[in-house]
């Protein structure tokens, strides 16, 4: 054929029409030609250049990859987008060293980016091929804290307000001088809120080196700023603003010399006594504390414990000595120091009192912020919480330490049951996966009647694994009132694999790609 | 290890996972046991009799010694799902001698239905002359279709309505030349698309106007073309006919699995990778609506076998005839992909209607360029990919890796990529 016409001029006249090119009458001849003509560019068609990207050194990575049943769990997980099953593996996979097998890095990647929850869970599994892959891409790279924290002070110039605060959280974790160091250079032009979100970062690692820099906040022009530094303050007992806590607590809160004895017979009035003085000087109102009690106020210093204020503190005389108690360590002070009272004997001394309820949830409040065993221990044990709901008992139990859990939470269960469903739950959510509670729940539960709209979630994520076989058969005995009972056992059912899959010794010669 | 929706999802029908359920508990069961390999079983039937029942872990083969005609019956189905919940529990006993026999049988046969009854012969030929009767005024009608089209222009036909091109196509429906009807449902979902719109409806509009013209020349058309040309067009070949040939002996790595949607129909390509003779083969399959697609072979099965073509101008459409699952082949597939589009002209050249071919390559390379994703050979030779090739990446590091994609002549679309140890799909990610 002479001068076959190119493909592209070809497209051109038949988008235009035949009609209206001059010289193209035959339509089947110029179908014929587009064929040879398609055919030629089709066929001929060549390969083009590129320049490969660079093979990665990502280092003589020694962690072992997950199995093959612990990978195939993964993209379960994936597929199903759910953020508590995907933290219960990572942390399973953390807890032996592992990390994600390398195909499974770009859907794990994905997932991060769409759901901010999962971010921190799959920070420590991704690895250096993980942090390889994500440095490729923008997207990725804002959604693994470890790679914000290598170059925090970039994002802190260039990024918004939450992903600043991921980088500086990261940072924190990994270098927490470098990350008050931060926090301290941009401080001048920062807003109060930022200020203030700052300092709460600061909790992680909170020692006394960043003491001095948080007394000089105390004096910062907003107020939740001053609030959150003295909060801080408060947990760190060597700072000077906890030794202040101390001695106003000494002279709001005295206890009867001979005390001991008068306990050791039974008698307990008038031992322990309480001063309603509620003048505030300022060097009070600089230690974060106010007078009146307004309700935002009495929120904001028993929040982080989840107790709830009674509602008579906001009236009461007795409010500033209650948050002086609150912040000063738990239990009457001496000489600068707590004293060494049994607080079975002080907590039954102070009960006997008429403000004994509330000096108690004061109490309380103390013992969680500053995570003191022994008194979180006494507080369960005499069960005389004065605020009766299971709030306290969850910021208490998560003081205590493996054995005093075990010792005491099938007590805190039987003692809930009367309650029903709901606070069963509550107090499930203690601590989940223990097995010993995790046994009492489903005794609780195998008994009960089935009632319609019952939930279940909470026992299905936190069930030991141990013990999912009994969970299944009430999921299944109860799927008639529980809603979305299939998707309940299918997340059961993954748990049992994963804690299967994760009990087997990891097999080293999986470690290579 | 199957979950009790993957049980359910293997029914036959309603009633059969309904009466799984049921027969699921322990009392129907005189005996029960979990094995390594799968599970077995002694089931009391309606009558007076026991069924002896026996199941592989992973769904295959589902035994039973009833007289149901539907395969998975109902008693293997119930076994399935006691397997499945049970999970890891309960005892692992030995397997007695018949239940051995049954699950050490690991080939894959495929099932053959059985023919319906043909009619007598003159019948059958009487409708076979009025249907090339029809077909040949459908083309008709298309040619001068298409003519008209090229003479208004691709351009005007942009912007008509759908009946422009659905009116042509029922018609070709009616005439019994289906085939005829897709490539013009072809042509107009070209020409509809954004971007390089002109260039691509030329060429479907060539495509068509070849098939066309192969009707008029059929007789004279070499073998090999004309079975080609009739496929085209619409005329099917029964699947125990392909069956019954001569099928080719190979190794073959299922490499991709893709699924699409097509007009009304939902289309899946399984595609096979013959590692000796370096070839392939695709099993195509058809669903209507909401319907599964019967089971297929999933991607990273190596199966050792015959496979038997699909009559036509190069063999690609293909059945699986008999073959038996062995360990994936490492090293397959080629290095240069200059190479490899010879083999796509080549295929071009025997098949004027070829849509795509299969590229498996070896020790490849992804590279970057601006936007768009390049894989490249050795020779730093490539080819555009489709899509964000971030797995390969990932499980290679950069370093060359083992790929498979289907090629349409611009670009390759990534099926699956795997390394020394495992195999994983593209594209889903």
């Amino acid at each position: 054929m002479q001068g076959m016409r190119d493909v592209d001029v070809l497209a051109k006249a038949a988008s235009v029409g035949l009609a209206r090119v001059d010289g193209e009458r035959d339509a089947r001849a110029f179908l014929d030609e587009a064929a040879q003509a398609c055919a030629a560019a089709l066929a001929g068609a060549g390969t083009r250049r590129a320049q490969p990207i660079e093979v990665a050194d990502t280092g003589d990575d020694s962690r072992a990859v997950t199995g093959e049943e612990a990978t195939r769990i993964l993209a379960d997980i994936v597929a199903l987008r759910d953020p508590l099953l995907a933290e219960e593996w990572a942390n399973l996979a953390a807890a032996r060293g592992s990390r994600i097998h390398p195909a499974m890095l770009p859907p794990v990647l994905d997932w991060c980016e769409s759901d901010v929850r999962v971010r921190e869970c799959f920070d420590g599994v991704l690895s250096e091929r993980g942090f390889w892959l994500a440095r490729r891409r923008d997207s990725w790279r804002q959604c693994v804290p470890t790679l914000l924290a290598e170059d925090a002070r970039r994002v802190w110039g260039e990024a918004k307000g939450t992903i600043r605060l991921a980088a500086l959280r990261a940072l924190r974790r990994s270098k927490p001088e470098a990350a008050r160091e931060l926090a301290e250079s941009v401080w001048a032009e920062a807003s109060a809120e930022d200020r203030a979100a700052t300092l709460a970062v600061m909790r992680d690692r909170l020692t006394m080196d960043d003491e001095p820099w948080l007394e000089t906040c105390l004096d910062d022009r907003s107020k939740p700023v001053r609030q959150q530094a003295a909060e801080l303050l408060a947990i760190l007992p060597e700072s000077r603003l906890a030794q202040r806590m101390r001695e106003r607590a000494a002279m709001y809160l005295r206890v009867a010399p001979g005390a001991n004895e008068r306990w050791s017979r039974g008698a307990r009035k008038d031992t322990i006594t309480l001063d309603r003085s509620s003048s505030c000087d300022r060097a009070m109102r600089r230690d974060g504390l106010v007078d009146s009690a307004s309700s935002v106020s009495v929120r904001h210093w028993l929040s982080l414990t989840h107790v709830d204020a009674p509602s008579r503190w906001r009236h009461s005389d007795l409010w500033l000595a209650l948050q002086v108690l609150a912040a000063a360590p738990p239990g009457p002070v001496r000489d600068g120091q707590t004293t060494s009272l049994d607080p079975r004997d002080v907590i039954l001394a102070v009960m006997a009192e008429e403000w004994g309820q509330d000096v108690l949830i004061a109490w309380e409040a103390s013992a969680v912020r500053h995570r003191h065993e022994a008194w979180a221990v006494a507080m369960i044990e005499s069960w005389c919480l004065p605020s009766a709901t299971l709030d306290p008992i969850e910021g208490l139990y998560s003081v205590l330490s493996i054995e005093q859990r075990e010792r005491l939470g099938p007590e805190i269960i039987s003692s809930v049951k009367k309650g029903g469903l709901r606070e069963l739950a509550a107090a499930f959510v203690i601590d989940p996966r223990s097995e010993c509670l995790s046994s009492e729940c489903l005794n609780v539960i195998e008994r009960g009647p089935a009632r319609r709209g019952m939930n279940l979630d909470w026992l299905v994520y936190g069930v030991n694994p141990a013990l999912v076989h009994r969970a299944l058969d009430q999921v299944r005995r109860l799927s008639g009132v529980v809603e979305g009972a299939e998707r309940l056992m299918r997340i059961l059912r993954l748990r049992s694999r994963m804690a299967e899959a994760f009990v087997q010794p990891a097999r080293g010669g999986e470690g290579s790609p | 290890m199957l979950s009790r929706e993957d049980v359910l999802a293997l029914a036959p029908d309603v009633s059969s996972a309904a009466a799984a359920e049921m027969l699921a508990g322990l009392g129907n069961w005189d005996a029960r046991e979990r094995g390594e390999r799968g599970a077995w079983g002694e089931i009391r039937g309606s009558g007076a009799g026991t069924y002896r029942v026996c199941v592989g872990a992973t769904g295959s083969p589902a035994t039973c010694s009833c007289p149901s005609r539907k395969r998975p019956c109902k008693h293997a189905l119930a076994l399935l799902l006691w397997l499945a919940d049970e999970g890891a529990r309960g005892r692992v006993s030995q397997e007695p001698a018949w239940a051995e026999e049954i699950l050490s049988a690991s080939s894959v046969k495929v099932v053959t239905v059985e023919p319906k009854p043909r009619g007598d012969h003159a019948a059958r030929a009487r409708r076979a002359s009025q249907r090339e009767g029809r077909v040949a005024e459908g083309v008709a009608e298309c040619r001068a279709w298409l003519e008209d089209l090229m003479h208004q222009g691709l351009g005007a036909a942009r912007a008509s309505a759908g009946e422009f091109w659905e009116r042509p196509a029922a018609r070709l429906v009616d005439a019994q030349a289906p085939g005829l009807a897709r490539q013009v449902r072809r042509l107009r979902s070209a020409v509809v698309a954004p971007g390089d719109w002109a260039r691509r409806g030329l060429m479907e509009a060539a495509r068509l106007h070849v098939l066309l013209a192969a009707h008029d020349r059929l007789s004279a058309l070499p073998d090999a073309l004309r079975e080609e040309a009739r496929a085209r067009l619409g005329w099917t070949t029964r699947r125990e006919t392909v069956l019954a040939g001569e099928g080719v002996r190979d190794v073959w790595a299922v490499v991709g699995v893709v699924e699409e949607i097509e007009d009304r129909l939902r289309v899946r390509r399984t595609w096979l990778w013959g590692c000796a003779k370096r070839r392939e083969a695709v099993i195509l399959d058809f669903a209507v609506g909401d319907r599964e697609f019967p089971p297929t072979h999933p991607i990273g099965t190596a199966l050792m076998g015959e496979v038997a073509f699909y009559p036509g101008a190069r063999p690609w459409r293909a059945l699986v005839k008999d073959v038996e699952v062995v360990p994936w082949p490492h090293e397959i597939g080629e290095t240069s992909i200059d190479s490899a589009l010879d083999a796509y002209a080549r295929a071009l050249a025997t098949d004027p209607w070829v849509e795509r071919v299969l590229m498996v390559l070896r020790g490849v390379r992804v590279a970057a360029e601006g936007d768009a994703w390049v894989v490249v050979d050795a020779e730093g030779e490539g080819v555009t990919l489709i899509g964000e090739p971030w797995r390969a990446i990932s499980l290679s590091c950069g370093a060359g890796v083992c790929l498979s994609g289907e090629y349409d002549g611009q670009s390759l679309r990534p099926m699956a990529v795997w390394d020394a140890s495992s195999v994983w799909p593209m594209g889903d990610e």
